[in-house]
Parts: C-alpha cells; structure tokens; sequence
C-alpha cells in the first residue's frame, strides 16, 4: 500500500487521451517499483497543487450473502481501493467473482455489510438512500453489460432519464447533443428494440455520460457486440469520459477489452475475500 | 417532465389494461352522477311541479294518489267527486282557484284530461308560469269537441292543429275500446317540463259525456285542483274535509305528500347509490389489481430508473400518480357515460312521468364523485407503489456475478 499519483503513465492511452488530471490516492494493488519511482515527482506536486482526495476510495469493504444451504458467502473483501480523478482502470476477473456486485456496491444500489465507499469525498456509509440515489444521480453514470434501457421509452427519452434525476435536469437539448455525439442523431425518436446491439450499447453510453457524472462504471460494456463494435464501443466510452473529464471504472473478463487500457488490474488481487 | 414522461410511458406500455381499468372507472363514475342526479333533480322536479297547485280536492282515499292522478297524471283515479264539491270548494273565501279535472279516457296511452277553458288563461301551473298556446293554435272551447294537446303527447303522437281523433275508453291503450266521438286539435301546448305535456285536455264534459261512460259521470269530476289564498287556510280545509268529513280527501299540502312519496322509495335510491358506490369500490380495487399485477413486468424499469438516480420516494409518487391518472381518465370518460346514461334515464323519466330532468344542469357531484373517484384509485395505487419502493434495484437488474 502506498501513496500514489495518477496520471503518468497515459502517454499509451493514444491521440483520444490526454493526460487526466493529477492527484493522489491509496492503492492495495501489487507495487511496481520502477512506476513508483516514475511517479515519484508528481506525487509531492500533486499533494501539493492538485485535488486532495481520490474520485473513489474503498475501504474495507465486505458484501456476502446467505446460501441456499442457509450458510453465508463472501462476496466482496476489498482492503483498500481507490481511483483518481479522470483515471482510467480496467478491472480483469472471471464470471461469478463479484464484479458486478463490487460495483453495485460503489454506485450504492446494493448496500454493503460494512466498510466505507467514498465518492468524490462523500462518504456512502454516512448517506441516508436518498442522500445515495441522489449522489448517484449527480455524480455516477452506468453502463450495464445488458444496456438495461427502457425498453418502453425512446432513445432521446432514454437519456433523458439518464440526467432527470441530477442537478442537471431533464434537458432535452443536451440529451439529444450526446445522441449525436454517439452517432445516433437520426435514432432519437426510436425504441431501443427497434436498434441493433451496437446501438444499444452505445445509447447506454450517451445516458451513463449525459448528465456529466465524475465516476462512470461500466460492466462488461462490450459483452454483448462483436470485435470491431467492442473496439469503437470502448474508443467512445473512454473517448467521452476523457472529454468529460470523468474516472472510468472498467470491469471485464475479455482480454481483448483489458488490452485497450493502460491501467489493468485483476479483480483478485483487490478482492481479497471471495469465499 | 420527468414524472409526467415516466407515468405516460408505463400508460403506454400497459395501454389494454389502463383502457380496460379506465373504462370500469368510467363506468363507475358515470353510473355514481347519474344516480345521484337522477335523485336530486327527479325530487326536486317533482316538487316544483306540483308548487303551482296548494292541495287537490277528490274521492275518498289515499292522498298520494289523489296527487299522482291529479297532478302528475299517474295512477288511477280513487273515484269522483260531484260537481258540486267542486262547487262548493270553489266558492269556498280561502281559496284562490279550483279547477276541475276529469280523467279516464286516453289517446294512443296518452290521458285525455278533461279540464275548463280556464286552466290555460288564468292559472299558473307553476309559480308564475301559465299554460302558453303555440302559435297558430287556440285553446278549446266549452262544449265544443276539441282538444289541446300537450308538447310531448303532440310530438309522440305526431298530432297537429287541426288533426282529429277518436279518444279511446279507459287510462290504459286499448285498441278495441274506441270512442264514436271525433275530436279536433284545436292547440299544441307549449312545452313546460311538467307532467302536462303528455296529456291531451279536452273540454271535461267531453270526458264526462263521453259515449258509453256511465250516466252519473255526466255530473262527476275525477278531482280539483286548488289554489289558495293563504297556506294557512289548507289546515282549515284539512280539518273541514279529513277530520270532520268522510267523504272526500283534502290532500295538503302537494309539496309534502310529494316529499313523502320520495322519503318512501327512499330504499330504492340508497340500493342504487349501493350498488354504484359498490361498482366505484370494484373499479378502484380494479386499478389496484391491474398496477398490482403488471408490476413484475415494471420491476425492470423500476430498477433502471432506480440506478440512473430516481429516488424511492419519485418511483412511489409515480406509481401513485399514475394510478390516480387512469381514474382520472375514467373519470373523464366517466361524464360521457353519464350523458348516455342521463339522457336515456331523462327520456324514459319524461315518457312515463312527464318530468324532465336536465341533462346538462351543473351539480356538485359532477366535481364531487370525479374526484372522488380519482383520489380512491391513487389510494388503490398505494399498495402496487409500496412494492414499486421495496423493488431490490441490484437483484433486479442482473444476476450477482
């Protein structure tokens, strides 16, 4: 564990990426010796000059849930984990190791046993669930391996509802801005059914990233579509989350997925507890 | 935007129940007003109809029907009186007006009424209302075979002036018991909502000489119709002719016996206003049932809107609000039904009593029972809406992986 500054080692993230903004945080992950010291620098600019907390800090944090034989499973154990601002991570782990929970733990839909989430430095713990669904409406944007839009609602609407409930409001100007930024400004008035897959996928990234949230936390975004969408899907969701300035929480099992990111990680390494 | 887009939405999706559950608000609410209605403005139809006429004067009997048969020209007659009681009352300082009335013949189902010249110039049916002759029309003269037809009866009958019939024996149609005697549409009455636009009024003796009628009715009326001078005389006669005599009713006064007539069928309206409060119950249990039922299928979107932020409280409210929007649409479609329904009720009020009951008149329970109706449905959404709260975002959305 140690303090450590993001943002060093972005000059792979291509001509998308510019270098995220720098701060420090407190990471469990394996140490690299050589990156520590790159990063030497920055950390003493950082502490000095930039944003004093992470956009996401994990402490302790545990989830486990009662089997069907009536004992309890460990889910979730994760020491400490936490993301700078405009970081982007991908997190690799297999099928059934908690991934999905380890997010709907952060994004505050799922409540944890105990430990603390911190977002933006508020802590999750110490919210009441409006307090929750609130600061999820203003500061997290989701993308789900199965889109989970509404089916009944059209695209426009769609990401409509994806800001309705934040600070932003339900601007229809905005939302349709972000339609065509994800090249479907001819698809507004149409029903999710009515698109491909890839379509979907990439309405669900206009919804999570319209109301400008902080931390986006994709699962599996690119499940469900085929090499070449699964590469212009993520392009757009780090290309947008980087224009907006946003922390990209990335989990997958693909390794073609993983490939595209500077910063990987394995899911067993930070979840320590899968029992 | 955002709830109103979320409840239009879930209507949409769920458009053949929320027509189907609207509809049974529809008719709940429709069949509630036109209950209601049909209570009030018959009572008070009732009652102003016979607000021209203080008492009726007739045979010994029942004075509700002495004021069914005399006023609202219903019923049979409890028997005749001489033409001297008429008389009599007439010449009597309390009273303002008599007139004689003779019944006992019809037209097609339509009393004839035998009646004088009078009844058309110088009484007021209501309070400051007279009788009004269309125009190219006279009233009938005394002794002469003519006849003024009233406004309903003219219509149904297809009767104009100068039109001629043969009056048939008895109250009630029957085609075989036709009078020799010829008559002549002499006027067509002009309509005044009372039970005199379905009668035919002829000279009363034409009714009481009328060919194969007994030889005593030619000196018999049927009742009197009396105006008084002061309301207080009416106890006076009440003592004179009830008390004191054993011969004649002195039914007084109209208005109470009319109260005391609705005060006895006053089951009939609570049974009604049973069953329609019974249909609005069954129509919100009917909203609770369909919103209950669908929500396994909104649970999904529930969960989305759940994790792109809405609150508890926002999907709660919605539930609840959309629920109060189908009974707010069944309302609204409640007041067609209530139109059909009242216009139908009014027509056959009118064919039967005469009485007519204004369809498009404003009644508080026009607003009441609507919003009414819309705040049971939301109570009826309450129960769906606690389950829409409870709905467990991360279980509904995927699988734990």
């Amino acid at each position: 564990m140690g303090l450590r500054v993001a943002g060093a080692e972005t000059a792979k993230a291509g001509v998308l990426l510019k270098a995220p903004a720098l701060s420090f945080r407190w990471d469990v992950g394996p140490e690299n010796p050589r990156r520590r010291r790159a990063r030497k620098k920055p950390i003493e600019r950082a502490a000095v000059f930039r944003h004093p907390h992470a956009m996401l800090a994990v402490v302790d944090l545990k989830k486990s849930f009662f089997s069907p034989d009536g004992g309890q499973t460990s889910i979730i154990n994760v020491g400490r984990f936490s993301l700078a601002a405009g970081e982007q991570v991908a997190l690799r782990g297999e099928s059934g190791s908690g991934k999905t929970t380890f997010l709907h733990l952060i994004a505050g839909i799922l409540a944890a046993d105990s430990g603390q989430v911190e977002v933006d430095g508020v802590k999750m713990s110490g919210l009441s669930e409006p307090q929750r669904d609130r600061l999820r409406a203003d500061k997290l944007g989701y993308i789900f391996q199965t889109f989970n839009l509404l089916q009944g609602y059209t695209v426009l609407e769609n990401v409509i509802m994806g800001m309705a409930f934040g600070p932003r409001g339900a601007d229809r100007a905005h939302a349709r801005q972000m339609l065509e930024r994800v090249g479907l400004g001819d698809r507004l008035n149409h029903f999710p059914g009515q698109l491909s897959t890839g379509q979907q996928q990439r309405v669900a990234v206009a919804r999570a990233l319209a109301n400008q949230p902080k931390l986006v936390l994709a699962d599996e975004p690119t499940g469900n579509l085929d090499r070449k969408r699964s590469r212009e899907a993520l392009s757009l969701i780090r290309e947008v989350c980087h224009e907006n300035g946003a922390t990209l929480l990335l989990v997958s099992h693909d390794e073609r997925v993983l490939a595209q990111f500077e910063q990987v990680r394995d899911f067993v390494n930070v979840n320590r507890g899968t029992t | 935007m955002t709830l109103p887009l979320i409840i239009y939405r879930s209507l949409r999706q769920h458009a053949l129940s929320t027509f189907v559950t609207a509809a049974s608000i529809a008719l709940a609410c429709g069949l509630l007003m036109c209950v209601w209605t049909v209570k009030v403005q018959a009572r008070e139809a009732f009652a102003s109809t016979s607000t021209g006429f203080d008492a009726v004067l007739g045979a010994r009997g029942s004075k509700l029907q002495l004021v069914l048969n005399a006023i609202f020209h219903l019923e049979a007659s409890p028997g005749n009186i001489s033409f001297a009681d008429y008389e009599a009352i007439k010449r009597h300082p309390a009273v303002k007006s008599a007139t004689p009335i003779a019944v006992g013949d019809n037209l097609r189902g339509y009393r004839l009424v035998g009646t004088l010249p009078e009844l058309f110039t110088d009484v007021e049916y209501a309070r400051g209302k007279k009788f009004v002759i269309e125009r190219g029309g006279r009233g009938f003269q005394l002794g002469a075979q003519e006849a003024v037809a009233g406004s309903f009866a003219a219509q149904r009958l297809a009767l104009k002036v100068g039109d001629t019939f043969h009056p048939f024996h008895g109250l009630a149609f029957n085609e075989k018991d036709q009078h020799a005697e010829t008559y002549v549409v002499t006027g067509i009455l002009q309509t005044t909502n009372t039970p005199a636009d379905r009668v035919i009024w002829i000279p009363i003796e034409g009714l009481q000489k009328m060919s194969g009628h007994d030889a005593r009715a030619a000196t018999e009326i049927s009742a009197v119709l009396v105006q008084l001078r002061a309301a207080t005389a009416g106890f006076m006669l009440d003592l004179m002719y009830n008390k004191q005599g054993n011969r004649l009713t002195f039914a007084y006064p109209v208005g109470a016996i009319v109260a005391d007539l609705f005060q006895k069928i006053s089951w009939f309206d609570r049974v009604l206003e049973l069953v329609a409060y019974l249909v609005a119950l069954v129509a919100a249990g009917s909203v609770l049932a369909s919103i209950y039922n669908s929500m396994s299928a909104r649970q999904r979107d529930l969960a989305i809107l759940r994790a792109v932020g809405a609150r508890r409280r926002t999907i709660f409210g919605a539930v609840v609000l959309e629920a109060a929007v189908i009974g707010a649409l069944g309302a609204v479609a409640g007041y067609v039904v209530y139109l059909g329904l009242l216009t139908g009720v009014s027509s056959l009020i009118r064919a039967q009593t005469g009485v007519v009951l204004e369809v498009w008149r404003w009644q508080p329970v026009l607003a009441a029972c609507p919003v009414g109706m819309i705040a049971l449905c939301a109570l009826g959404g309450v129960v769906p809406a606690i389950k829409a709260y409870r709905t467990p975002v991360a279980e509904t959305l995927a699988p734990i992986s």
